[in-house]
């Protein structure tokens, strides 16, 4: 699931929003993921994924946040990555990318387990 | 997930179960040979990993157990037993049937259990709570262990650039360290664009990769578009792996076993850097000059840290990126730290190709043999020089075209033999016999096809030896004979034929049983004189058993006609020969190939017709005199022999020629010999086979049909089938003669 209630998440400051990487990042949610991640982050300027949920990981789901965060810093703005889960970090040191991850979280104890 | 990659993984698999069974029964006979205890866990993993990888998850974590099992085996802390091996031989018979299941199934999902249940109790207690589950496996592949590369606080770019990931990680992997020395391999890895959208995913495949050794991973993310331009359904990014492991090429290949007909890769052993372009060799240039004292250590720092380097100006010039600045350093590193002596460059030297394009190849060669034939024509027809020899250098060209493409399709008769050794292993155990298989000739090789359909007649022909031929261990010995038995399996090549033969030392076959059940049968009338081939040919007719009780194993009497008519469809012969007490053989003649044959075109009135040239033995002239004198008969004389002959023109109700020299044509069937008289010897024709249409198909002789160079179509002669069915027919009524006086047909 890519939605979640945004009312039991920390409140957004103003200018930034928060995304959500919801249950099942992979190959058949990816689409539905796009299409909400581009509506939500469009004209904020700081960019939160919240990644607490997540489950479920395949390539392209990593392939999908690699071009989240080329679109965040394209426009000088910045992608943090809140509380990835234990799997979210494990397929990205399978992909060789975990230095890749920990740029983005600004918290390196929040891995969620 | 595309049907077509399912499928891919389904037939990987199966090729590896009956790698196992092979194995296994190698294992079995010699327990502390640790290569054989490595290939099993080996194959275990892979199709676990394949399991995983498309989602057959009941298939992926049983496999876990299976493969926990032979790595405690592999460390030393199991022995092989025969309940183990047994055991997973019944655990590749449920890999079978989950691997249809991608899904499983509550009956299956208890049957793993079950199976699981009697692996726990082969496990030693102390080691029971050692074994990782599935879960915590699939984990553990991804943390392991992270160190620095050595030399790496030297490295040019330390840069913590997105993306970077300069830390090898030491896999789990670690008991292939008794192997040879290791090796760093480069492993450019381009997943196919449609790579999700199969149902794929490459971080199973990294995962295993990992495992294998010390391995540096840079993905390379560059041509990943941002968010708004990106197809997120299509794999853009690519791998690049620094793979430090005692493993060979083809175990690392392994991990590609079931994307590598859709994927890109190369697997290249690094050399090491050739001693002039190693960086130490400046550095040995600063050390002279300072031993001579002609600049300080300070100095000559300093002038090292001011000097750009070059990696760092290739990307100044935008000659590179920064992530291939990465990649080559890390493999830079890489090798420096591997100190290895040369070694050589490796490119893969093998490509697997689908059946199917083979089978396409075949059918493109056949019609370039008939346009090569066609052009011989015409080069004839018109006689010019030219022409002539461009037509021979291009038939010259087609014949090794040809014999190439035949190549391709040609596998060793062992593959299936290993398959043999397992149905030996456990029948002899139902039935309480001993029995030893003895497989000779597994090299031979054998055009796919022809394997592949010989696979079930030759289950049969073994099924009946073991429950038919050979005794109980009793019954043997009270004979004088081993305890055990043996069937033996050979393989040899024979002119343009394999021949297969299955001989057993049990208690042969029994003329007279034989015979009584065939007249019970009305198979044959009781006044019929037969010799005792004949006799033993009797078993191949329909419902014919001799079994006292039908057993599961074999005696259902529905075999063995069905075994012949197999062994003919592939233009084949198989015939029988026992000696009571001391076993039966039987022997089987295979062509090597159904595609394409030398043939012996011939003439019968305005007709073509190819005879197999490997069945011609000579030509002779035979005056239409001594047709005539030998018309009652239909019998000529060969060098004081007696062979038997048939117009091909009245069979086929054609027209003959009245020329005063009729053409006999000598072929050899079995041991039997017999003539087809023709109007004219033509020559030898490279026959590309064409099937016949379903309107001529049950014609008897004829196995199909070939096209000639002026677009004529010859049909090619079945012999064995043809000289079968004369013998039935009313013209074959003067053909039983011959055989009495010892010329069989």
């Amino acid at each position: 699931m890519a939605t979640q209630d945004a009312s039991s998440q920390s409140p957004t400051p103003p200018g930034a929003s928060t995304l959500f990487a919801g249950e099942t990042l992979t190959v058949y949610e990816v689409a539905k993921l796009k299409s909400e991640w581009l509506k939500s982050a469009k004209e904020v300027s700081d960019v939160t994924l919240s990644a607490d949920q997540v489950t479920e990981v395949d390539a392209a789901g990593l392939q999908l946040l690699v071009g989240l965060r080329k679109w965040i810093e394209q426009g000088g703005r910045t992608l943090t990555v809140v509380s990835p889960t234990s799997v979210l970090v494990s397929a990205f040191e399978a992909a060789g990318m975990q230095d890749w991850l920990q740029n983005l979280v600004t918290d390196e104890n929040a891995v969620t387990q | 997930m595309h049907d077509n990659v399912e499928d891919t993984y389904r037939e990987e698999a199966s090729d590896l179960i009956a790698e196992l069974e092979s194995v296994l029964l190698e294992l079995e006979s010699q327990p502390e040979d640790p290569a054989l205890v490595d290939s099993v866990f080996r194959a275990l993993h892979t199709i676990k990993g394949g399991a995983a990888m498309f989602g057959f998850e009941p298939l992926a974590e049983f496999t876990h157990h299976l493969e926990n099992a032979f790595e405690l085996v592999r460390a030393g802390e199991m022995e092989v037993s025969t309940p183990l091996v047994s055991l997973t031989f019944q655990s590749l018979d449920h890999i079978t049937q989950l691997l249809e299941h991608r899904e499983g199934s509550e009956s299956l999902s208890q049957q793993s259990e079950a199976l699981l249940n009697q692996l726990a109790e082969l496990v030693p207690d102390s080691l029971q709570e050692g074994m990782s589950t599935y879960a915590e496996a699939a984990e553990a592949a991804d943390t392991a262990e992270v160190f620095i590369l050595p030399g790496e606080e030297g490295a040019e770019d330390k840069s913590d650039s997105p993306g970077t990931s300069a830390r090898p990680t030491e896999g789990a992997a670690q008991a292939n360290q008794k192997k040879a020395e290791p090796k760093l391999y480069r492993i450019q890895l381009h997943p196919a664009k449609d790579t999700f959208r199969d149902g794929l995913d490459p971080l199973p495949i990294l995962r295993e990769l990992k495992g294998l050794g010390e391995c540096w991973m840079k993905p390379l993310v560059a041509q990943v578009p941002d968010l708004p331009q990106i197809d997120p359904e299509t794999c853009y990014m690519d791998w690049t792996l620094l793979l430090r492991t005692t493993a060979d090429e083809a175990e690392i290949r392994d991990a590609f076993i079931f994307v590598e007909d859709e994927w890109q890769f190369q697997i290249l052993v690094l050399q090491q850097q050739d001693e002039t372009l190693d960086p130490e060799a400046c550095a040995r240039l600063g050390d002279i000059l300072v031993s001579r004292g002609d600049v300080t250590q300070a100095e000559l720092s300093e002038a090292l840290d001011q000097q750009k380097r070059l990696g760092e100006l290739m990307v100044a010039s935008q000659k590179i990126d920064p992530e291939q600045l990465d990649c080559a350093l890390a493999e830079q590193e890489m090798v420096r730290a591997t100190q290895q002596a040369r070694t050589k460059t490796t490119a893969a030297t093998s490509v697997k190709v689908p059946a199917a394009r083979l089978d396409t190849l075949m059918d493109l060669v056949g019609e370039l043999v008939i346009a090569q034939a066609r052009l011989n024509q015409c080069a004839m027809r018109l006689s010019d020089g030219d022409l002539m020899a461009v037509a021979e250098s291009i038939e010259r060209l087609t014949t090794e075209l040809r014999e190439n493409s035949l190549s391709l399709r040609m596998l060793p008769i062992g593959t299936t033999f290993g398959r043999f050794r397992r149905l030996v292993r456990d029948l002899a155990g139902d039935l309480g016999k001993e029995i030893e298989l003895i497989t000779n000739g597994a090299e031979t090789e054998l055009d796919k096809t022809i394997i592949d359909r010989l696979a079930d007649p030759l289950v049969h022909l073994i099924r009946n030896a073991i429950d038919h031929g050979i005794e109980l261990p009793d019954a043997r010995e009270a004979k004088g004979k081993n305890r055990k038995g043996t069937v033996k399996l050979s393989a040899a090549h024979s002119e343009s034929h394999v021949v297969i033969t299955i001989v057993d030392d049990g208690k042969g076959m029994d003329v007279a049983a034989i015979r009584a059940r065939a007249i019970e049968r009305q198979v044959i009338a009781e006044e019929d004189v037969l010799s005792d081939s004949e006799i033993f040919d009797l078993v191949f007719e329909p419902g014919f058993s001799t079994a006292q009780t039908v057993s599961n194993i074999s005696g259902r009497g529905v075999g063995m006609d069905v075994v012949k008519r197999s062994i003919e469809d592939l233009r084949g012969m198989v015939s029988i020969s026992s000696q009571p007490e001391s076993g039966s053989t039987i022997r089987i003649e295979i062509p090597l190939t159904l595609a394409i044959i030398e043939g012996l075109l011939v003439g019968v009135a305005q007709e073509r017709y190819v005879l197999p040239l490997s069945l011609v033995e000579e030509c002779i002239e035979l005056p239409r005199m001594d047709a005539n004198r030998a018309s009652t008969k239909r019998t000529v004389e060969v060098r004081g022999e007696l062979v038997p002959f048939v117009r091909l023109s009245e069979w086929f109700e054609l027209e003959s020629s009245n020329s005063d020299i009729e053409q006999v044509v000598l072929v050899k069937v079995g041991e039997s010999r017999f003539g087809f008289v023709v109007d004219e010897v033509i020559g030898q024709h490279q026959t590309v086979i064409k099937a016949l249409g379903k309107v001529y198909e049950g014609v008897q002789g004829i196995s199909g049909a070939t096209i000639l160079g002026d677009g004529s179509v010859a049909l090619i002669i079945e012999a064995a089938k043809l000289i079968e069915s004369l013998r039935q027919s009313q013209l074959g009524l003067d053909y039983r003669e011959p055989r009495v006086a010892g010329i069989a047909c």
